[in-house]
């Protein structure tokens, strides 16, 4: 191997400091003299077994070290009795108690002397800041409604419990509460409009079970470290591994090959990959005959699907049509299961002449026949024009995906994070379903993103007797309502007059930055829980010191693993922080006390019972599970092994889609009327703006700003050093990294604009300007600009981070429907043009 | 059944058996959960071990766990590393050009090699590094003068030196061990301290992406043996002599479309 000394040096250089241990101000521990080098180990009080959980999807158990009350050392718990999981956990979480006594920490309850963001605060007694928060909350709620009140909390998966007290506090006082997931952008659009589902995901393990794994914009080796061992396993049995992307991320770095992508136009790779499968007859047509709309007859004059109404006096409006080939006739389906009756030979493709009821006549084509229309444009030479890769590369690999079975496409955030995220999803879902690779280990279309799933029965804690809050997406909370919301959106009569905000850095990390200062500013009070002094609560009012989840109870869970998990308090609090339930519970009092003791007569634990009580029936997520098993260490939810999407649809033709928690299935139903999954969308909205079908359009941004202003791409990936913005203040990762914010440019980008490494740069568009420090680098496209987010302002020498220039845009065909975090707007984070120049 | 009462404060919600220190000092190995325990294990070895380890370099995903787990466990301060990633192709995970003009990164984590022939034991004038029966070379603080012509001789630059006192993130420091002296130099010691317990050093317990292996390289039938034997294993710069007993394995064939 030839690793040489320059090798060392550069590996040197990066690390800030290395040798140099000078500006020692402080002796923090007494040196203890080390005789022969092998002393045994300083000894601990105790070891607990919690769980690790920012917004990561993660979910990564983990032991606190715990001397002298204070937590000296957090390690992987390796405990999952599945040994593929161990050890589980990422070097963020290993540095978490830096955290927890940082200098950034909140310790006692704050409120605001100084202007809103002057950081200028002093200290207050609980009461005394109680007392605030609910006298303001009372007069908001008398005089504006008790709705005008938002409740912010990021990612209710990562802890049902002291989120949960968001969503009941909520319920109990009539505030609105916000959405997160779709917020955060991580709402695949793509997936509801499709499969009725919020999400459906393989289980991270399920890697390892691939012969092929497609990944677009998604970078798993960085992001999804306690993850990325499936991507090595599944190479180590052999698969192969694509990894489709505007920037040679750590994850091209392990593939077989990397296929570099113009940023924003994944939809169009995905049609033409679509294409070469269909086109050069590797499709799986039964596949679509069954488990897909793909047969279900279009009236070519409305464009709405056939139904057995339009065919005879009292026919049921929802039963379909499909072309009977061997009859040579129109034959109707049901929705209460899927394929089609025996004997039936559905057409895809052709048009045909029907009868209709009143008389007349109209012409009818299958659905699939327009899909396959529009796939025609999609030739691989027309898609190059797009995204600039290569025809033969696109042949190649439709044959190897279509061939090498099982094969999964994992789509990320760099995907997903689009005004069109959902078209691109739209025509990756198809690529899955041309190839049968839909509910079947190994395979799948999988987009990971985000922790927001509800895997237990949440219901009788996160409601006030099975009262639900009202839910507003929180792009609402942000930019107001658009003249497309729709109307089952609870928005606020008199608009917001309150903000809590919890779990969350979101004066930093939402987009449009500046629009959000706007709303923020006609607000009576805003509070903020951290435990953290982040920006955020630097803009607060009244600042409560929340307890870390080393220092609380919580029940937790994620997408990308099946077990459900405690977190158990290791230590006491710092300083005077507290939990949110009991938080909630001392507002509730000031406001109600009658209230407080019907709903908040509760601890954690108490808590953590009800929903493992509600979901404990025979079938139920949590069936047998105690928490005296959970204190013991992590338990498999009852879910099937390895953890697969949609296999009672594949199996037993049970239609779809299944249920997403905590919705009702009747209002997740109506997202796929056929009980099929869809790739022709009949309503309205989808045909006013052409889109149907999977199609490809451009980004949107770059019809909002003036293109000759702004001809760069902004890109703002997640960063492995962060969680966002958590961890962005961490002294061990700071070092590693070196703290100051990279514009990573493509050289001839660079040159055009005369920047070079290291340059101090100005990154702006019409929303907002930051400045930070260009890094060149062949790694990323030309055309682009990348920021990762979740920097702290601190780091820049001027502005918030990547959201002054983010947009808020609301694509109206995620109005259609409004189910909270399930159909509503997904952000477009990576939706956005700049130019960069010299500082 | 119903579930253990737990016995918590009313205001935090803490179990009052954690409130405070009940003074039952334990090692951090004997207050391990039991599957936890098992999990780091060292297991089967010959009548003398020889530690070694190997490093999947197609494994290493560049996250900085094993470093970071280092760093805690063993209290090392601010502006210091005993392990560390280095990235093959640019500055930290950033890509350069390869063979055929493709871009290429790999990550190679570095630490002490414990050489079975050290140089930095060598030049050690006061005996200070020495090598210990179980074959890891560790440094005696006591009798280090601080003269570095280990950190010179070293050929892998891993070795640090405490130019002043030290400095940690949070008050009290970290992890298992005590803090070395001022004017002394320090690096990896194999986790020495968790090896006497039976347990792996602490950054092959944390590698998530499971690409260290840590055992006896004089057990024949044991699992690091056998694995370096199946995989074309390297060690870094050979060409010095140093017989390193960390061993490097290669990353798989790429299989391009």
């Amino acid at each position: 191997m030839a690793v040489d000394r320059r090798d060392f040096l550069k590996g040197a250089a990066g690390v800030a400091g290395v040798a140099a241990g000078a500006g020692a101000t402080t002796v923090a521990r007494p040196q203890v003299r080390r005789g022969r080098g092998r002393e045994p180990s300083e000894t601990v009080d105790r070891v607990v077994r919690t769980t690790c959980s920012p917004n990561c999807t993660g979910s990564c158990g983990q032991l606190a070290f715990v001397r002298d009350g204070r937590i000296v050392k957090i390690q992987q718990a390796a405990d999952y009795p599945d040994a593929a999981y161990n050890p589980r956990g990422c070097m963020k979480g290993l540095s978490y108690h830096l955290q927890l006594y940082g200098e950034d920490r909140i310790t006692t309850p704050l409120i605001r002397t100084g202007e809103r963001g002057s950081g200028h605060f002093r200290k207050a007694s609980w009461s005394e800041a109680l007392d605030r928060v609910a006298d303001g909350f009372k007069e908001i709620g008398e005089r504006h409604g008790w709705d005008s009140i938002h409740v912010f909390g990021q990612v209710p998966g990562s802890g049902y419990i002291q989120k949960g007290a968001n969503y009941r506090a909520s319920a109990v006082l009539g505030m609105t509460h916000g959405t997160s997931f779709d917020f955060n952008g991580d709402l695949p659009m793509g997936m509801p409009i499709t499969f009725g589902v919020q999400n459906a995901e393989h289980e991270a393990k399920d890697w390892a079970n691939s012969r092929f794994l497609l990944l677009v914009g998604a970078n798993p080796i960085e992001t999804r470290i306690p993850d990325a061992k499936f991507l090595l396993d599944a190479a180590d049995n052999g698969a192969r591994i694509v990894v489709v992307d505007p920037t040679y991320s750590g994850t091209a770095a392990k593939a077989d090959t990397w296929i570099r992508i113009r940023p924003g136009t994944d939809a169009a790779f995905a049609l033409s990959l679509a294409w070469t499968i269909l086109d050069e007859g590797l499709a799986d047509l039964d596949f679509m005959r069954t488990y897909t709309d793909a047969a279900l007859l279009v009236r070519s004059d409305t464009g709405r699907r056939l139904r057995e109404a339009d065919l005879r006096p009292g026919g049921s409006p929802d039963r379909y049509v499909v072309w009977d080939r061997a009859g040579d006739g129109p034959v109707t389906i049901g929705t209460d299961r899927l394929g089609l009756p025996d004997g039936v030979d559905a057409a895809l493709d052709g048009r045909y002449e029907v009868t209709l009821a009143g008389g007349g006549s109209a012409e009818v084509t299958p659905g699939f026949a327009r899909v396959r229309a529009e796939l025609g444009r999609w030739t691989p030479e027309a898609a190059e024009k797009v995204t600039g890769i290569d025809p033969e590369m696109i042949r190649k690999l439709a044959r190897a995906y279509a061939t090498e079975s099982p094969a999964a496409i994992l789509m990320g955030g760099g995907s997903n994070h689009w005004y069109h995220g959902d078209l691109q999803g739209r025509a990756l879902a198809l690529c899955a379903a041309l190839t049968g690779n839909i509910g079947r280990s190994g395979g799948g279309f999988s987009v990971y993103v985000g922790q927001y799933k509800v895997r237990v029965n949440t219901a009788p804690w996160w409601t006030a007797d099975g009262e639900a809050a009202k839910v507003v997406s929180s792009i609402y909370f942000l930019r107001g309502p658009t003249e497309t919301m729709h109307p089952d959106v609870p928005y606020p009569k008199a608009g917001y007059k309150g903000l809590f905000c919890t779990f969350a850095n979101m004066f930093v990390q939402s987009p449009d930055l500046n629009r959000l200062y706007e709303t923020l500013d006609g607000l009576d009070l805003i509070v903020v829980v951290d435990h953290q002094m982040t920006d955020t609560a630097k803009y607060a009012d009244v600042v409560l010191p929340a307890a870390s989840w080393y220092e609380k109870w919580d029940l937790t869970a994620t997408p990308l693993h099946p077990f459900l998990q405690l977190q158990q308090p290791a230590v006491e609090p710092v300083g005077e922080s507290r939990s949110e339930l009991w938080m909630w519970r001392e507002i509730v009092r000031r406001i109600d006390p009658a209230r407080a003791e019907k709903y908040f007569d509760h601890d954690e634990l108490d808590a953590i019972r009800m929903i493992l009580e509600a979901g404990g029936g025979p079938g139920g997520p949590t069936e047998g599970i105690t928490l005296d098993d959970l204190r013991r260490g992590p338990v498999r939810l009852r879910v099937p092994d390895p953890d697969v999407p949609f296999l009672d649809q594949i199996r037993n033709l049970t239609p779809f889609p299944p249920r997403s928690l905590p919705a009702k299935l009747e209002a997740t139903k109506k997202f796929v009327p056929t009980g099929r999954i869809e790739f022709y969308k009949e309503e309205d909205r989808f045909r006013e703006r052409s889109e149907t079908v999977p199609t490809y359009k451009p980004p949107h941004d770059a019809g909002v700003q003036d293109r000759r202003k702004y001809p760069l791409t902004l890109l703002s990936p997640h960063s492995k050093w962060r969680i966002h913005s958590t961890y962005s203040n961490n002294p061990w990762l700071i070092e590693i990294h070196g703290g100051k914010p990279p514009v990573l440019i493509h050289p001839d980008d660079a040159h055009a604009r005369g920047i070079s490494d290291g340059d101090s740069v100005e990154v702006f568009n019409d929303r907002g300007r930051i400045v930070a420090w260009a890094e060149v680098t062949e790694a990323v496209s030309p055309g682009s600009a990348t920021l990762f987010e979740g920097w702290w302002p601190r780091f820049f020498e001027k502005g918030r981070g990547v959201n002054d220039l983010t947009a808020s845009s609301v694509n109206p065909i995620h109005e259609v429907h409004y189910v909270p975090n399930m159909w509503c707007p997904s952000t477009g984070w990576k939706d956005c043009v700049c130019e960069v120049r010299r500082a | 059944m119903p579930d253990t009462e737990v016995r918590t404060d009313v205001v935090t919600g803490v179990p009052t058996d954690r409130r405070e220190s009940r003074g039952a000092k334990r090692s951090p190995v004997d207050a391990l959960p039991p599957a936890s325990r098992r999990y780091g294990e060292i297991g089967d070895r010959s009548t003398k071990p020889r530690w070694g380890m190997a490093v999947d370099i197609e494994r290493c995903v560049g996250c900085w766990s094993c470093a970071v787990i280092c760093k805690s466990e063993n209290d090392v301060p601010l502006g210091m590393w005993w392990n560390r990633i280095l990235t093959r192709g640019d500055d930290l995970d950033r890509p350069g050009e390869g063979e055929h003009g493709h871009l290429e990164m790999e990550w190679v984590p570095l630490a002490c090699q414990h050489c079975d022939d050290a140089p930095c034991e060598k030049v050690c004038p006061t005996g200070a590094t020495y090598i210990d029966k179980e074959r890891l070379v560790l440094v005696n603080q006591d009798d280090c003068i601080g003269c570095r012509y280990c950190m010179a001789a070293c050929p892998y630059g891993v070795r640090v030196f405490n130019w002043g006192k030290p400095k940690y993130p949070v008050d009290g420091g970290t992890g298992m061990v005590g803090a070395r002296p001022v004017g002394t130099v320090e690096k990896c010691t194999m986790c020495v301290h968790r090896i006497a317990e039976d347990q792996v050093p602490s950054c092959v317990w944390s590698c998530p992406a499971n690409a260290r292996v840590f055992g006896d390289l004089d057990d024949p039938d044991g699992r690091l043996v056998n694995l370096l034997r199946s995989r074309g294993a390297t060690r870094l710069l050979e060409d010095k002599g140093t017989r390193p007993k960390v061993w490097y394995l290669q990353p798989r064939r790429r299989r391009p479309l």
